[in-house]
């Protein structure tokens, strides 16, 4: 690892949103720049840090939860004016703290994402897109998928303004006036997008939910170019992309949050594509990311990232080596300590002191109410709850990820279908199985007891019934088994129980009407294909699976006996079919069987206790080359054991 | 966590390493040899000091690596243990202990101390000086009893257990410059011996695997469920839980402390290091494969020993005493504070928020009441009731019931029961069915086993439609003896154990109501004599407990064990140091005789068996002298002589099968035996107790039965 960087804790704030905390660019170069930031209390507040600690420049009164935070400033002007996003309004703010606008956006969902660029303003709900130029709306756009961020650019040649909207489905659309212009479709489902500005070039840098970065080609807008960081161990979610010269080369680092708590470094090369991206520094705070940005922030003048997380920690990771000062203290023991870090351990104790003096007469309150004879109530606020389940397509698992602003003591798993619950590496909570009741609804019934200090909880599960989660594809043509349904149901009612049964589904079905809407899957265990085809009143699935017909079948006869409503089902079974599931499977079979034959072997070769040269020649090659592979079988036999 | 400890060194032995089975030893007085048994039932001794000595015996050097000797045990190794045992000699000796033999082996000088069968097992063995012996003891631990030999090989020691022995320590438990000997067994228990009398005895969870003695009179132990813990005398410091479990513990100062902390090996890799009196970490880092054992030894004859952990690949690494500048507040670094103060900051905000949020709410209450079932708000008032009982319905399954109820109309979503060591794991979930959920909630348990149980129950409470819920939390003991109810007369039950003691029958009320889960307390009623009636929930069968104004008590049940377990709880209750009485249990009595008997037949075919083995042997040679001059000199008779061979192998084999099945036999029969012995002194107490336990095996050697059964009842 080339850089070396130590974690200095600022401050907390409340809840945070992706992508909202800034620096506010400095007036000068190598000035300590100030943090902006905002919470799901409805706080935004501006400080700059001296001595590791905050100094307030201003703090908003606590109101709705805000949801972005974005720089901008007139064109030709320093981007130091900070713009809120809070349910349909833009409130913006100079950096000294005047109020200067207030905008209500009038749009009916509340705003999830923000760009401002010059006079431009862009919003996003979850499937709205809004185009303001000094704020008139000059344009929108109703996506059917769920849109995840917007930016906006001139693009270089032509100079027109362009804007790009993430979606779930695994789409990038660019639009131009409220119009989509293209639609990029890219391997996995999008959760960020990034403008990395290099040598005067802009490049589109997208971050996905399995934990890469790939580069859009914008400059001819031909769609997807290629991957810019893949990386094998670690597939959380990436959740905030920035960048910033670090190493002092004057090529710009990419720096990732990421959704698992870790934050990663990269040296890249944009220019070459043959230039592999190498990860320089990595570190996990255990606590979802929220947002990174880099800069000079203390007065001494070193770089710093500064990190914030999903609970509101904030904290830098800086180049800057802490002074210590060793001393001696009464017991001969060796302590190390910073006059500043003291100082303000000292001012938490306070503070700590006094907060704990006010909750004591506020739990006595609560203490008596609890006695009393009038009807008062109990109102312990809902708890907000990050939680993601998402699918791992190379080991055919779900990670689900719970995250609460609170330590968690214990986390009770409730299912009403087998699922197989698989260790996770990084989770040292004590899982417990209990037994269940037959006809109770439950068929798992477990419980996780958490070590102290957790926050955040990894579960590996991997479903049984049903099919282990599919994958988009391109088309594929041979045998079928063919369900045919017909019956009086609506285009949104159909793509609703697809929408159920199928991950990765765009949550509202493409609006075009009297035309078959299409989608392709493959499950990522078994390599079979599923397509969808429907539209109002009829829909067609076609799988070389009969057993994944029969799922979708049952499924949707439930779901519509549910509503009432009557369906014709005919099916077309292709015998070949089942002779081709079945071959599909065999090699897999065959091949962990010759694995564990192996591995049994193996064990038997290791009695023999060989590991000089001649004796290894002494015997036939097929063992000789066992042991050569030792390591390899054994590394996948013990993460296959749990298939 | 100081990131500056790193191994000193690291080699690979390059065998597979049995995980437990590892030590070290100083056979030759002064350099330490790691000594490990391997998958394929070798020890292998690593000596890398080794100067050119050539010996020959059981030991064999490795050709091509001098520092490697391997002996050859073939039988499958259960422990390996180094000490000094022989008197006035200071080089350790090796022992190796396998399912049915323990061999004290003299590594220096080749030769075996001694080698000797034990019918019994071996499963956990330990030298040192115990009681007045003024010579080391060998003391081996088997399935139901433990045996102490001294270099001669003679038996010196012997005590009845009743389970199976996992881990024996010696050490001084009460201060008192004599070492105890601290066993645990299968039965999940913890015993103190004080020679051959206990003098402490406590319940784990789960079966206790390892236990270390620690300095300071401490001891740490660990749990088949993942826990470790340390305990002083009587009380437990602390303890924790992992999903991993502990394979070695081991007492060494790596922090440069002054004082050692505890280094626990576990099975996925981990190594930590903790400190002995609050269990928190210092320390962590991973080996590449489960550990196989932690020692401590002067492996780079430097003059000062570093602690050593070996993993099951054969990984060796070897730590030694920080010498840096280690950071030695709890909790690590200043940074680390401003993380924790910041945590807790945090943490009272939030709580903060919560009640400003609560009197918000109560103030504008009449504008949120249509919506404040699935916003997570119950009354203020809203409480949870607990019931716990027997429930003796003849129609159902009997069970130890808890019954949970609100106050109001809240319902109950779910409700986890933590206890440990009742349930398969170490929770109980109830989650009734969305049409079933209501506001009270019956949930059945059934305990295994006659221990006091707490039970940590947590209840969901809130409304059909919330999404989040409140959580009651509410934590009960379940006395010794729950699964026992009251029931009508019937007939009493033939045996019974008969003693007096000297107490007022209000004491022993309390006794009663403390460790039963009775409906109502049980009060003097001023008779002559205080009867109940008890009935047994597992298996519905009777007991009658009798106490007597002039102080003569009888249980009469037919079961011994929880006779034992009835007079051990009331004797403690009452601090009895000594307890006489008269056991009357002819079912137990006959079986008892039964199964001698059947232990001598048992022997006497083992040592038929064993002859004709040695006959067999003997044609086997002849055979293949046979067939081997076939090949040179008449080449058609040797198929005839092979397949000979092969028919007498398949005998061999057969024959061995045989005597597998009776040496188990055997070895359950001995077990059935000393599991009676040894609730026979538990209807004892103190001296009592272990007087007659030194009577049985007198007895038992002797094959008197009579007097073993006479033994039985009288003390």
């Amino acid at each position: 690892m080339e850089l070396d960087l130590t974690r200095v804790d600022y401050t907390i704030v409340g809840l945070t949103s992706m992508n909202c905390m800034k620096l506010l660019p400095p007036s000068f170069l190598k000035e300590p720049q100030k943090v902006a930031v905002a919470d799901k209390d409805g706080i935004l507040q501006v400080f700059s840090i001296k001595k590791e600690d905050i100094s307030l420049v201003f703090k908003t009164l606590p109101g709705p939860e805000i949801s972005a935070l974005t720089l901008g400033g007139a064109v030709g002007t320093n981007a130091d004016k900070i713009f809120v996003a809070l349910e349909s309004e833009v409130h913006g703010y100079t950096k000294k703290g005047k109020l200067f606008l207030t905008f209500d956006s009038c749009m009916t969902e509340p705003i999830l994402s923000m760009y401002v660029l010059g006079n431009d303003l862009f919003l996003c709900g979850s499937h709205i897109y809004n185009h303001y130029r000094d704020c008139k709306e000059i344009g929108s756009y109703l996506c059917g998928d769920k849109i995840v961020d917007v930016i906006a650019l001139h693009q270089e040649r032509s100079g027109r303004l362009i804007s790009l909207i993430a979606c779930e489905g695994r789409m990038i659309r660019v639009l131009e006036h409220g119009r989509v212009t293209i639609s990029m479709e890219v391997e996995s489902a999008p959760t960020i997008l990034y403008i990395l500005e290099q040598d005067e070039e802009k490049t589109v840098l997208f971050g996905t939910i399995d934990g890469r970065i790939g580069i859009l080609d914008v400059k001819s807008l031909q769609g997807f170019e290629r991957w810019l960081i893949t990386s094998e161990k670690n597939r959380s979610s990436i959740s905030c992309i920035d960048s910033y010269d670090l190493t002092g080369d004057s090529n710009r680092n990419i720096i990732i949050g990421k959704q698992d708590g870790n934050i990663e470094i990269y040296n890249i090369n944009i220019s070459d594509p043959n230039d592999t991206s190498l990860q320089i520094f990595s570190f996990n705070c255990s606590e979802s990311i929220t947002s990174v940005q880099c800069g000079i922030l203390n007065s001494s003048g070193f770089d710093e990232v500064l990190v914030t997380t999903y609970t509101g920690r904030i904290f830098g990771l800086t180049t800057e080596k802490i002074e210590k000062n060793v001393e001696k203290n009464n017991q001969g023991e060796n302590l190390i300590y910073s006059i500043d870090t003291a100082n303000k351990i000292t001012k938490l104790r306070y503070e700590i002191e006094s907060m704990q003096k006010a909750l004591g007469k506020e739990r006595e309150k609560y203490q008596s109410s609890t006695h009393s004879f009038f009807d008062e109530y109990s109102a312990i606020p809902l708890l907000s709850v990050n939680d993601s389940f998402i699918l791992d397509k190379t080991s055919a698992t779900y990670m689900l990820t719970i995250e609460v602003p609170t330590a968690i003591d214990h986390i009770l798993l409730q299912s009403n279908v087998q699922v197989d619950i698989l260790d996770v590496e990084n989770n040292s909570a004590v899982v417990s199985h209990s037994e269940y009741l037959p006809n109770s609804g439950n068929i798992l019934l477990a419980t996780y007891r958490c070590q102290i200090n957790t926050n955040r909880l990894e579960i590996k599960i991997r479903t049984i019934e049903g099919q282990a989660g599919v994958v988009h594809t391109i088309e594929n043509t041979g045998n079928a088994n063919t369900l045919n349904v017909k019956g009086n149901f609506s285009l949104a009612e159909i793509h609703a129980w697809i929408y159920k049964c199928i991950p990765e589904v765009p949550e509202k079905p493409n609006s075009v009407q009297n035309e078959m809407n299409k989608y392709n899957f493959k499950s990522s265990f078994l390599e079979t294909f599923l397509q969808c085809s429907y539209t109002k009143s009829e829909a067609i699935f076609k799988s070389n699976n009969v057993s994944t017909i029969s799922i979708i079948k049952e499924f949707i006869s439930n779901e519509a006996t549910k509503k009432n409503i009557k369906m014709d089902f005919s099916i077309a079974i292709d015998n070949q079919t089942i002779y081709d599931v079945l071959m599909l499977m065999v090699p897999k079979i065959e091949e962990y069987q010759k694995l564990k034959a192996d591995i049994i072997l193996l064990e038997a070769l290791q009695e023999l206790e060989l590991s000089e040269a001649d004796n290894m020649n002494t015997m036939s090659e097929k063992y000789q080359d066992l042991l050569a592979k030792e390591s390899n079988l054994r590394k996948t036999y013990s993460c296959h054991q749990i298939i | 966590m100081d990131k500056s400890i790193r191994p000193v060194f690291t080699l690979e032995l390059n065998y597979k390493i049995v995980p437990g089975l590892v030590t070290v030893g100083k056979y030759d007085g002064t350099h330490p040899c790691l000594s490990a048994a391997t998958t394929t039932d070798k020890v292998v001794i690593h000596s890398p000091h080794r100067r050119n000595i050539s010996v020959h015996g059981r030991i064999n050097y490795s050709e091509f690596n001098r520092e490697i000797a391997t002996l050859n045990i073939n039988q499958a190794i259960t422990t390996l243990t180094t000490g000094l045992f022989i008197p006035d000699e200071d080089k350790d000796i090796l022992v190796i202990g396998t399912s049915s033999h323990i061999l004290a082996y003299h590594v220096h000088d080749n030769r075996d101390v001694f080698y000797k069968e034990c019918p019994d097992g071996v499963k956990a063995v330990t030298i040192g000086n115990f009681g007045d012996v003024k010579f080391p003891l060998l003391l081996v631990g088997g399935n139901s009893a433990i045996h102490g030999y001294n270099h001669e090989g003679n038996e010196i020691f012997w005590t009845a257990i009743g389970d199976s022995i996992t881990s024996m320590i010696l050490m001084d438990y009460n201060k008192d410059s004599l070492d105890e000997l601290i066993v645990s067994s299968e039965d999940f228990k913890i015993r103190i011996f004080k020679w051959d009398t206990i003098i402490f005895e406590n319940v784990e969870t789960e079966v206790v695997t390892h236990l270390l003695c620690l300095p300071e009179n401490r001891f740490a132990y660990a749990v088949s469920n993942g826990t470790i813990g340390v305990y002083e005398q009587e009380t437990r410091l602390w303890r924790v839980k992992s999903k991993h479990f502990a394979i070695s513990m081991h007492a060494y100062d790596l922090m440069g402390q002054a004082t050692s902390q505890l280094i626990t090996g576990w099975s996925n890799g981990k190594l930590d290091c903790r400190s002995i009196k609050s269990g928190e970490v210092f320390f962590k880092d991973n080996m590449n494969s489960g550990v196989a054992g932690i020692f401590e030894g002067d492996y780079r004859s430097i003059g000062k020993n570093d602690v050593i952990a070996v993993s099951k690949e054969g990984e060796v690494k070897g730590y030694t005493t920080s010498r840096s500048l280690s950071i030695t507040t709890p909790g690590g670094s200043e940074q680390d504070i401003v993380r924790e103060l910041l945590a807790q900051k945090q943490s009272l905000q939030m709580e903060l928020k919560h009640y400003e949020n609560n009197t918000k709410y109560n103030s504008s209450l009449n504008n949120h009441l249509d919506s404040f079932e699935s916003q997570g708000v119950i009354p203020a008032s809203t409480r949870l009731q607990i019931g716990i009982a027997t429930n003796d319905d003849r129609s159902k399954k009997r069970f130890v019931e808890i019954y949970v109820s609100t106050n109001n109309s809240t319902i109950i979503r779910a409700v986890s029961i933590f206890a440990e060591g009742i349930f398969e794991g170490e929770t109980h979930v109830v989650h009734p069915s969305d049409s079933q959920v209501s506001s009270n909630l019956t949930i059945p348990l059934s305990l295994p086993k006659d221990n006091p149980v707490d039970i940590h129950i947590k209840a969901f409470v809130g409304y059909p439609n919330s999404e989040q819920y409140h959580v009651f939390e509410i934590t009960r003991q379940l006395p010794r003896f729950s699964m026992y109810a009251l029931t009508i007369p019937d007939k009493k039950p033939e045996s019974y154990v008969d003693f007096r003691i000297n107490e007022r029958l209000q004491r022993i009320c309390m006794w009663i109501n403390q460790n039963f889960l009775l409906s109502n307390d049980v009060e003097v009623d001023g008779g002559p004599s205080l009867e109940l009636n008890m009935k047994c929930l597992r298996d519905e069968s009777t007991f009658v407990m009798i106490f007597e104004v002039i102080g003569r008590v009888q249980f009469c049940t037919d079961n011994m064990g929880l006779a034992a377990d009835l007079v051990q709880s009331l004797a403690s209750f009452l601090n009895l140091e000594i307890l006489e009485s008269k056991a009357h249990f002819p079912l137990e009595e006959k079986s008892l005789k039964e199964l001698i008997e059947k232990l001598s037949e048992i022997q006497e075919a083992r040592l038929r068996l064993g002859t004709d083995v040695a006959d067999r042997l003997g044609q086997v040679r002849s055979l293949i002298i046979r067939a081997e001059d076939a090949r040179l000199n008449d080449i058609e008779k040797l198929p005839q002589h092979y397949k000979d061979l092969d028919n007498l192998n398949k005998e061999l084999i057969s024959g061995y099968n045989v005597r597998l099945a009776n040496y188990n036999e055997g070895l359950e029969t001995i077990k059935k035996i000393n599991t009676i012995v040894q609730r026979a002194s538990r209807l004892r107490v103190g001296q009592n107790s272990s007087q007659m336990l030194s009577n049985c095996r007198t007895a038992i050697k002797n094959n008197n039965i009579e007097g073993l059964i006479k033994i039985v009842r009288t003390g």
